[in-house]
C-alpha cells in the first residue's frame, strides 16, 4: 500500500448489517474507542443471503445499513472482535482494510 | 370533651330535647356511623353480581354522609354543639365535623371504587371490608363508650388488613398484608389495654363516654404508677401506631400494595387515629408530662424523617405515603401544644387533599406531558429579587394577617400557624417567580397579591373552623401540654440542622449528609431494605467443595480491550430476548418476543417458557372453556390435530376393547381431558444454581437493582454503577448478606462494565461457553428495566434527555451482586436441580385418556395409548388448540368476505373520509357509510408523512410517525393572519403560562422544606369538594380555547421539503391510500386519539402510527399539503388530477367517545360548508351508533359509554384494540357493509393501481408489521399478564415519570394492564396470531415476502398468517408457512354479516 506524505495509516472498518442492529454496532464502535462513524441507511445488493432491497418507504429498521468507521490500527482488533462476536447471531458483513487519513487527530 | 349525658350528670344544665327530636338525632347518628356497615352486610346477604356490591356500599356511604351533614347542622345550631346519638354515641361540634369528613370521603371513595374495582370474584369481599372500614373509622371519631371505641378501632384495623390483601394472589401483597397486621396489632393491643384500664377503674357501662371516665383516673394507681399516666402513654402508643409515627411508620408505606381507593381512604381518615385519640382524650395526655413529651418527641422525629424520607422516593404513591407520615407528625405536634382546633382543621383538610391525590395518582404521566408542553417561561427575576420578594411577601402577609389568628388557640398553636404559614408562603412565591409565568413587575405584583390572598384565606378558614369547634374544647385547661418555648427551640434546632446540611459545603458535613441520606433512603423504602433471609444463611448446603475467591487476572491492554469488546457484544446478543419498553409518555405496542422472531413463533415461545419462565399460550383448561363457549368446533380441533401431527395420525389405528381407534381420536381425547403440562424451572444464573430460581437472595438482588434503576432514571446523577453499589451496600436489604470481603471486592471493581462482568463470572466459575446464557439469565430477571434500557439504547432519539441504565449496566450490577453474595461460600453445584417430570406427566395423560374414552382398557391398550401420546409433545397441545381457534376465525372471516360482491359502481361520493387502519375505526366507518353518501378509506394514521411537529406553545418538537421510521421533516403550527390574531395568540400563551405558574406553586409548596403542612391542610378544603364533583358527576374538561391556526411543513429555508419533495410526498400519500381518481368535493383526513384522564397508560390508546400520540397534527399538516396549489400542479404532471373543487380537511376521532371533531374549520371554503354541515350531523349519528355497539361489551351503564374518558374512576375507558385478529388489505368494496366487530385493521389497497407492487410492499413492511406488534402485545399480555402484561391497574404506582410498578417496589411493568385485556379473571381479548387477508395477485404477495427479510421472518415463522386471492371473483387461499397456497376452507354459517343501520 502506498503511503502518502502527511497522511496517517489507519484501519477502515465497514459493517453491513440489518438496520435494527445499527445501534448495537454503533455502541460497540464507540465503547471500543472509535471517535465517529458514518451510517448509510437502506443499502441494497446481492450476496450470501440473497438479494436485498434498498430503502423502504416507511420502515428504516428492516433494510440493510452500512456503517463506516476509521480508527487507529491498534483499536481495530478489539472493535472487530466484538462485531464478529455479534455476527455469530445475525446476518451481516464486516470488512477491514487499511486507509490513510489526513487529520489523524479526528480519529 | 364532654357528652350530653355526662353534662347532665355534671349538672350544668345540658340542652333538653323532646323525645321525638332525640329519636331523630339518635337515628341520624346511628345512620352516619353504621350505614356503611349495613351496606357491607347487605352485600354479604344478597351477594349482588357485577357492579352491585359497589353500588350497595357507595349508596350506604352516601346515606351516612347525608346523616352526618344533618348531625353537623344540628350540632352547629346549638350553643354547646352537643348531639346525643344513643347507643353510647354522642357528638360535639368537633367530632361532628370529623364524622362529616370521614363519611364524605367514604362516600366519594366508595363511589370511585365502584367503577374501578374490577368485576372479579374479589369485588364483593372488597366492598364488605370497605364498608366495615368506614364504619370503624366513624366509630373512632364518634365519642362513645368503651365498646364502641374498641370495636371501631379494632374492626377498622382488621378491615384494612383484609383490604391490603385484595390481590392476595401476589406474593408481595401477602407480605404487605402480614407486615400491616404486625404493625397495627401493636396499636390495637395498646388501645385495648388503655380501654381495659379505663373500664377497670371507671366502670364497665358500655354507654358511658370514655372521655368522662378519664376524670376518675387521676387519683388511682397501678403498681405505684398513676393510672392516668399509664392510660395516656398507652393512648400515645396506640395513636402512634395507627398514625404511622416513627417507629411505626413502615405499615403506611407497605400498604401501597393495596388498591388505590383503599390508600385514598386510609390516608383520608384511618391514618389520623392519633389525632382523633388526642382530640377525644386530650386532657389526660396533656396532663401527663411523660406521655405528652413522648408524643411531642415522636411527632418531631416523624416530621423530620417523613419529610426527608419522602424526598428519596421517586414513585408517586411512595412520595404521597411519606408525605402523610410527616403530616401525621405535624398533626400530633398540634395536639401536643394544645392546638386542637388546628388539629381538626388539619385532619379534615389533609385527609381530603391526600385522598384526592391518591385517587388522581394515575394522572402523573399525563401531567408530566402537559407540563413539558407548556409555553416556554418568560425571563425570570434574578435570584436576589426572588429571595427578597418571597421573604417580603411572606413576612408582610403573615404579619398583616396576625389579627386573623384564632383568638383561643394556645401559644404553641399560634406559633405553629405563624411559622409554617410563613414558610409555605415563601415557597409558594418562590415557585411562582421561578416559572416565568409572567414578566418582571407583573409577576411580582401577582406574587404579592397571590401571597396575601392565600395567607389570608388560610387564616380565615382556620379561624372559621376554630370558631365552630370552640365549644368542644371549652373545658381544656389552658397552659397544659408542651410549652411554646420548647416548641420554638425544637423548631429552631431542626431548621439549623437542615440549613447546615443543605448550605454548608464542608467535607465533614458532606459525609454526614451522605450518611443521613443513605439512612433516610433505607427508612423510606421498607420493601427494598427488608431483611430477606436470615443473616448468614448457609447457601452451601447444596454445594460442593471449592471456595469462591477472586480470580480475575489482568492481561495486556490489547487483550483486555478485545475481551471487553467481546463481553459487550455478548450482552447485545443476550439481550435479543428483551423487547424494548417505551416510557408511558409515548407507549408503543411491541412484540414482547420481537428479538426472537428469527426463531419462529414456536421456537421463540419455547425459549420464553424456558428463559423467562413465562406462559406463552392459554392453558388447556382455558382452551376447553373457550371450546364450550363456541370459540372452536370439533371440526376445527380435528383439522388442527391432523395438521400438526400428520405423521402420528397417518399411523395405523390402535385396537382397544375390540375397536380400531384412530390416532387422532386418542390425541383429541388427550386434548380434551388431560392435565396441562407444567414447565420445570431451570436455573440460569450462578446464584439460581445454589438457591433455586425463586431463592430469596436472588429476589433481593433483583429488588436492589429495580430500586437503583428507578432512582437513576429519575435523577440521573453520577453513574448507574455508583448508584447500585451505594444502594447495595447502604440501602437495600441485600447489604446484610454481604460479608466484609464481598464489600471490599465490590469496592475494588473496575469502572468498566465489561470488566465487572468478567470479574463476576470468573469469581463464580461461569464456563466461558455459558457466558451468553448467564447474561441472558440476568437480563430475564430484570425484564422491565432491561426493556427500558433497550428502548433507550436502540430506539430513543439521540437527543433524548431521559436517563436509564444500559443493558450492560444491568448485567454488570446483577452478576456482581450475585458473585458478592457467593463470595467466601463454596462453589456452586451446577447440576440440574429439577427432576424431569415428563414421565409422570405422560402417565397422568394416559390416565385421563383412558378414563375419558376407554374405561375398560387393559394394560396392553394403556401401553398403546402411552406410545401414541409419547409422540405428542405436551406443549404442542396448547399450540394445536390455538391453531383450532385461529382456524375458526379464518373460516368465519373468509366466508364473510367470500359472500360479498366486491364490485362497487364507480361514483363520486359527497365526501371521502380517510381513517387510520386502527380496528377502532372499523365500526365508525361502517356506521357512517350506512348513514350517508360517503366513502371511507383506511390508511396509516400518520397519513404517510413522517414528521416531527411543534405546536404554537411548544419549545420543542415531537415525533408523529411510526417508530419504524425517523421523522424526515418538521411541521409547525402558526396563527393565521388577520386583525387581532396576534393578541389572541398572546392571550392563549399567557393562559398557558398562568397554568404552568399555578403548577409550579403547587409543586414548590408540596415538596418545599416545611411547606407541605399548611399547603395540604388548606388545599384539601378545595380539593375535597372537587374530588366529590369529579367522582359523582364526571364531566369532560373543556378544551382550551385556541386561536385559529394552521399546521404546515417547514419551509425550505428551515430545512423543510422543496416543491419537488412535497409533490413526491403528496403522490406517495395518495397512491398508498389508493386515492388517485374520483376525488370527492370534500376529503377528510381523520386522525385519532383517546381523550381519557387519570390513566397512566393513556398513550397506549392513542395512535400507534403517530408514536403513541394524537394523529390530529398529521391530519392537519397533510391536508394542508394536499390543498397546496403548487403541489396539485405538480401532481397533475404526475397524472393525479385533484380537482380545484376538492378540499382536504382534517378531523380528529376521539375513540373513547366516538365523536369526530372537524379541525381548522376556518380553512374550509364556503362552497363546502353545506357538505360539511351534513357530514358533521351524519358523523354524530354514526358515532352514537358506534358507541351503542361498544357499550354492549363494556361493563357499566351503557348511557355513560361516551363519557367514560372523563371519568377519573374508570380503569377501562374503552377496550382499545382488544379482540383484534386480522388485517385486511384490499379495496373498501371488499368489506363495505360488513360487520367486522372492530377486530380488523383495514388498509385500502387497489392492486390494479400498483402493478409493480411497491404500494403493497410499503403496506406489508410497515403498517402490517406495526399491526403484528400490536397483535402480539395483546396476545402475550393476555396469556401471561404477570410477565408480559402490566398487571392490575388498581395497584399501579407511577415511578420516575417513566412507567408503573405494582405496589411499593418492583420491576417496571411492561405491556398492557390487566384491565385492557380482561374483565376480572375473564379474558376479553382472544389471543391469536394476526391473520393478514390480502386481495392482490398471489405471486405479487410472494415476491414482496421473498424480497423483504422481515416478512420472510414473520410469515415463515408463523407470526403472521396470510390469506389471499388474486381477483375479486376467486375464493380465498391460505398460505402455509412453507410458501404454498391452499384454497381449502369450509364456509361457516353466516352471523352478523351485513350491518343494518
Amino acid at each position: 500500500m502506498n503511503t502518502w506524505t502527511g497522511f496517517t495509516t489507519m484501519a477502515r472498518i465497514e459493517v453491513v448489517i440489518d438496520g435494527e442492529h445499527v445501534p448495537t454496532v454503533r455502541d460497540l464502535l464507540l465503547a471500543a474507542g472509535a471517535k465517529g462513524y458514518t451510517a448509510i441507511q437502506g443499502v441494497s445488493g446481492f450476496g450470501h443471503s440473497g438479494a436485498h432491497e434498498g430503502r423502504l418507504l416507511f420502515n428504516d429498521r428492516n433494510s440493510l445499513s452500512l456503517l463506516i468507521s476509521v480508527v487507529p490500527i491498534d483499536r481495530a482488533e478489539a472493535i472487530v472482535a466484538g462485531i464478529r462476536q455479534l455476527l455469530d447471531d445475525h446476518h451481516g458483513v464486516v470488512l477491514i482494510s487499511e486507509t490513510q487519513v489526513s487529520r489523524a487527530g479526528y480519529f | 370533651m364532654v357528652s350530653p349525658r355526662d353534662r347532665e350528670e355534671l349538672g350544668d344544665g345540658g340542652v333538653r330535647v323532646d323525645g321525638s327530636t332525640a329519636l331523630i338525632e339518635s337515628m341520624l347518628v346511628v345512620a352516619a356511623v353504621f350505614a356503611p356497615l349495613l351496606g357491607s352486610l347487605a352485600v354479604l346477604v344478597w351477594r349482588p353480581a357485577g357492579l352491585g356490591a359497589g353500588r350497595f356500599v357507595s349508596v350506604a356511604c352516601g346515606i351516612a354522609f347525608g346523616a352526618a351533614v344533618a348531625v353537623a347542622v344540628v350540632s352547629g345550631s346549638r350553643s354547646d354543639g352537643l348531639v346525643d346519638g344513643g347507643l353510647g354515641l354522642s357528638l360535639d361540634r368537633a367530632t361532628a365535623l370529623l364524622l362529616l369528613a370521614v363519611t364524605s370521603m367514604g362516600a366519594v371513595v366508595a363511589s370511585f371504587a365502584r367503577l374501578s374495582v374490577d368485576l372479579d370474584g374479589r369485588a364483593g369481599r372488597f366492598f364488605v371490608l370497605f364498608g366495615t372500614l368506614v364504619t370503624g373509622s366513624a366509630l373512632v371519631v364518634t365519642p362513645g363508650g368503651w365498646l364502641a371505641l374498641s370495636a371501631g378501632w379494632v374492626g377498622a384495623s382488621w378491615a384494612l388488613v383484609g383490604l391490603v390483601g385484595h390481590r392476595s394472589d401476589l406474593p408481595a401483597t401477602r407480605r404487605a398484608q402480614r407486615q400491616t397486621y404486625r404493625a397495627l396489632v401493636v396499636g390495637d393491643a395498646s388501645l385495648l389495654l388503655a380501654v381495659l384500664l379505663m373500664v377497670a377503674k371507671g366502670g364497665a357501662d358500655p354507654s358511658r363516654n370514655l372521655a368522662a371516665v378519664v376524670g376518675d383516673l387521676a387519683s388511682t394507681t397501678l403498681l405505684g404508677i398513676g393510672v392516668d399516666d399509664l392510660v395516656a402513654l398507652l393512648l400515645v402508643v396506640a395513636g402512634a401506631s395507627r398514625s404511622a409515627l416513627v417507629p411505626f411508620h413502615r405499615w403506611l408505606v407497605i400498604t401501597l400494595a393495596a388498591p388505590t381507593p383503599v390508600s385514598a381512604l386510609v390516608h383520608a381518615g384511618f391514618v389520623s387515629g392519633a389525632g382523633l385519640l388526642l382530640i377525644r382524650f386530650g386532657q389526660i395526655v396533656l396532663d401527663s408530662f411523660v406521655a405528652v413529651h413522648l408524643a411531642f418527641a415522636l411527632a418531631v422525629v416523624t416530621v423530620v424523617i417523613g419529610g426527608g424520607a419522602g424526598s428519596t422516593r421517586v414513585d408517586v404513591k411512595g412520595k404521597l405515603a411519606w408525605s402523610t407520615v410527616a403530616q401525621m407528625g405535624f398533626m400530633v405536634l398540634q395536639c401536643t401544644v394544645g392546638a386542637f382546633s388546628s388539629a381538626v382543621f388539619h385532619i379534615i383538610g389533609h385527609g381530603m387533599y391526600k385522598a384526592t391525590m391518591f385517587l388522581g395518582a394515575g394522572d402523573a404521566i399525563s401531567a408530566g406531558l402537559r407540563s413539558a408542553r407548556r409555553a416556554s417561561p418568560l425571563p425570570l427575576p434574578s435570584p436576589r429579587v426572588r429571595v427578597a420578594v418571597a421573604l417580603g411577601v411572606a413576612t408582610a402577609a403573615v404579619g398583616l394577617g396576625w389579627w386573623m389568628l384564632p383568638p383561643d388557640v394556645s401559644d404553641g398553636g399560634v406559633a405553629l400557624v405563624v411559622v409554617f404559614s410563613w414558610v409555605t408562603a415563601i415557597h409558594g412565591v418562590w415557585g411562582w417567580l421561578g416559572r416565568g409565568a409572567m414578566s418582571g413587575a407583573r409577576a411580582i405584583v401577582v406574587a404579592a397579591f397571590g401571597g396575601f390572598a392565600a395567607v389570608f384565606s388560610y387564616l380565615a378558614g382556620l379561624r372559621l373552623v376554630e370558631h365552630f369547634v370552640k365549644p368542644s374544647f371549652a373545658d381544656m385547661a389552658a397552659g397544659s401540654g408542651v410549652g411554646v418555648t420548647t416548641l420554638l427551640i425544637t423548631l429552631a434546632i431542626v431548621a439549623a440542622v437542615a440549613g447546615t446540611l443543605t448550605l454548608v459545603r464542608l467535607p465533614v458535613v458532606d459525609k454526614l449528609g451522605s450518611g443521613i441520606a443513605a439512612l433516610l433512603s433505607r427508612i423510606a423504602h421498607p420493601g427494598v431494605a427488608g431483611a430477606g433471609p436470615a443473616h448468614g444463611q448457609d447457601l452451601s448446603s447444596r454445594s460442593v467443595g471449592v471456595d469462591i475467591a477472586p480470580t480475575f487476572e489482568p492481561t495486556d491492554p490489547t487483550s483486555r480491550e478485545v475481551a471487553r469488546s467481546k463481553v459487550r457484544a455478548d450482552v447485545a446478543r443476550a439481550a435479543t430476548i428483551i423487547a424494548p419498553a417505551w416510557p408511558l409518555t409515548s407507549f408503543v405496542a411491541v412484540n414482547p418476543l420481537g428479538g426472537l422472531e428469527q426463531l419462529g413463533f414456536d421456537g421463540a415461545t419455547a425459549v420464553a417458557r424456558r428463559q423467562l419462565r413465562a406462559r406463552t399460550h392459554l392453558s388447556l383448561e382455558d382452551f376447553r372453556r373457550d371450546h364450550e363457549e363456541g370459540l372452536t368446533t370439533l371440526d376445527d380441533l380435528h383439522w388442527a390435530i391432523v395438521s400438526q401431527f400428520m405423521d402420528v395420525c397417518s399411523m395405523p389405528p390402535v385396537r382397544i376393547n375390540g375397536r380400531d381407534v384412530p390416532m387422532d381420536e386418542i390425541i383429541r381425547l388427550d386434548m380434551l381431558h388431560s392435565p396441562d403440562h407444567v414447565e420445570a424451572l431451570e436455573p440460569h444464573t450462578a446464584l439460581e444454581h445454589v438457591e433455586g430460581p425463586s431463592g430469596p437472595l436472588g429476589v433481593m438482588i433483583d429488588t436492589t437493582i429495580f430500586h437503583s434503576a428507578a432512582q437513576f432514571a429519575s435523577h440521573g446523577i453520577g453513574s448507574f454503577q455508583e448508584q447500585w453499589r451505594n444502594d447495595a451496600t447502604q440501602v437495600a436489604g441485600i447489604r446484610r448478606h454481604l460479608s466484609g470481603d464481598a464489600r471490599r471486592w465490590l469496592r475494588g471493581l473496575s469502572d468498566d462494565h465489561a470488566e465487572v462482568i468478567s470479574a463476576a463470572f470468573a469469581l463464580t466459575r461461569v464456563d466461558p461457553l455459558a457466558h451468553l446464557a448467564e447474561m441472558r439469565g440476568h437480563l430475564c430477571r430484570l425484564l422491565g428495566w432491561a426493556g427500558y434500557a433497550k428502548w433507550r439504547t436502540d430506539w430513543a432519539h439521540p437527543d433524548e434527555q431521559r436517563s436509564a441504565p444500559s443493558l450492560i449496566d444491568l448485567v454488570a450490577a446483577r452478576s456482581a451482586l450475585e458473585a458478592a453474595c457467593l463470595l467466601g461460600r463454596t462453589i456452586i453445584d451446577r447440576s440440574p436441580s429439577v427432576m424431569d417430570s415428563a414421565d409422570q406427566v405422560l402417565a397422568c395423560r394416559v390416565d385421563a385418556v383412558v378414563a375419558a374414552g376407554f374405561p375398560h382398557a387393559d394394560v396392553g391398550a394403556r401401553n398403546d395409548i402411552e406410545q401414541v401420546l409419547s409422540h405428542v409433545e405436551p406443549f404442542a397441545r396448547n399450540a394445536v388448540w390455538m391453531r383450532a381457534q385461529e382456524r375458526k376465525i379464518e373460516r368465519r372471516l373468509l366466508s364473510q368476505l367470500d359472500r360479498l360482491d366486491p364490485g362497487t359502481p364507480v361514483r363520486i361520493p359527497e365526501a371521502q373520509l380517510v381513517f387510520c387502519i386502527d380496528v377502532r375505526s372499523e365500526g365508525l366507518r361502517r356506521h357512517l357509510e350506512a348513514t350517508g353518501p360517503y366513502d371511507t378509506i383506511g390508511f396509516a394514521g400518520f397519513f404517510g408523512v413522517a414528521m416531527s411537529v411543534r405546536r404554537l406553545e411548544w419549545d420543542h418538537s415531537e415525533p408523529r410517525c411510526p417508530v419504524l421510521v425517523k421523522p424526515s421533516v418538521g411541521a409547525f403550527e402558526r396563527p393565521i393572519d388577520g386583525p387581532g390574531r396576534r393578541d389572541a395568540v398572546d392571550a392563549m400563551l399567557a393562559r398557558d403560562r398562568l397554568r404552568a405558574g399555578a403548577t409550579a406553586v403547587h409543586a414548590s409548596t408540596k415538596y418545599g422544606l416545611g411547606a407541605p403542612f399548611v399547603m395540604a391542610e388548606a388545599a384539601g378544603w378545595i380539593a375535597g369538594p372537587v374530588a366529590a364533583v369529579r367522582t359523582l358527576s364526571p364531566l369532560r374538561r373543556s378544551a382550551t380555547a385556541r386561536p385559529p391556526t394552521v399546521m404546515e411543513l417547514n419551509s425550505t429555508a428551515n430545512g423543510g421539503l422543496d416543491l419537488d419533495q412535497r409533490v413526491f410526498s403528496a403522490e406517495a400519500v395518495l397512491k398508498t391510500m389508493g386515492l388517485t381518481s374520483c376525488f370527492a368535493p370534500l376529503i377528510v383526513l381523520c386522525g385519532h386519539a383517546s381523550d381519557n384522564v387519570n390513566n397512566p397508560h393513556a398513550t397506549a390508546l392513542d395512535c400507534g402510527a403517530c408514536a403513541g400520540a394524537s394523529g390530529q397534527d398529521n391530519a392537519r399538516t397533510v391536508a394542508r399539503l394536499l390543498n397546496d396549489v403548487e403541489v396539485r400542479a405538480g401532481l397533475r404532471e404526475r397524472a393525479i388530477d385533484v380537482p380545484d373543487t376538492t378540499h382536504f380537511a382534517a378531523a380528529l376521532h376521539d375513540t373513547v367517545s366516538d365523536r369526530v371533531h372537524i379541525l381548522d374549520a376556518h380553512d374550509i371554503p364556503p362552497a363546502r360548508h353545506d357538505t360539511l354541515s351534513r357530514l358533521v350531523a351524519d358523523l354524530d349519528v354514526a358515532g352514537r351508533r358506534q358507541s351503542a355497539q361498544r357499550a354492549r361489551h363494556l361493563p357499566g351503564p351503557s348511557a355513560a359509554v361516551r363519557s367514560r374518558g372523563g371519568d377519573w374512576a374508570q380503569v377501562r375507558s374503552e377496550w382499545g384494540l382488544a379482540r383484534n385478529n386480522s388485517f385486511i388489505i384490499g379495496p373498501r368494496s371488499m368489506t363495505v357493509g360488513l360487520n367486522l366487530d372492530g377486530r380488523s385493521f383495514l388498509h385500502t389497497y387497489d392492486a390494479d393501481q400498483d402493478p409493480d407492487g411497491k404500494v403493497l410492499e410499503t403496506i406489508m413492511t410497515a403498517p402490517l408489521v406495526v399491526a403484528h406488534w400490536i397483535s402480539s402485545q395483546y396476545y402475550f399480555s393476555t396469556v401471561d399478564p404477570d410477565t408480559f402484561g402490566a398487571g392490575d391497574k388498581l395497584i399501579h404506582n407511577i415511578t420516575a415519570n417513566t412507567g408503573v410498578i405494582s405496589g411499593e417496589h418492583g420491576d417496571l411493568r411492561i405491556g398492557l394492564p390487566l384491565q385492557s385485556t380482561h374483565i376480572g379473571h375473564r379474558r376479553h381479548h382472544q389471543p391469536v396470531r394476526l391473520l393478514a387477508v390480502i386481495q392482490a395477485p398471489l405471486e405479487r404477495i410472494e415476491r414482496v415476502i421473498d424480497d423483504n427479510a422481515i416478512l420472510t421472518t414473520l410469515v415463515g415463522g408463523s407470526w403472521i398468517r396470510i390469506a389471499g386471492r388474486s381477483h375479486p371473483h376467486e375464493r380465498w387461499s391460505v398460505r402455509t408457512p412453507n410458501g404454498t397456497w391452499s384454497a381449502e376452507h369450509r364456509p361457516i354459517e353466516p352471523t352478523n354479516t351485513l350491518e343494518t343501520p
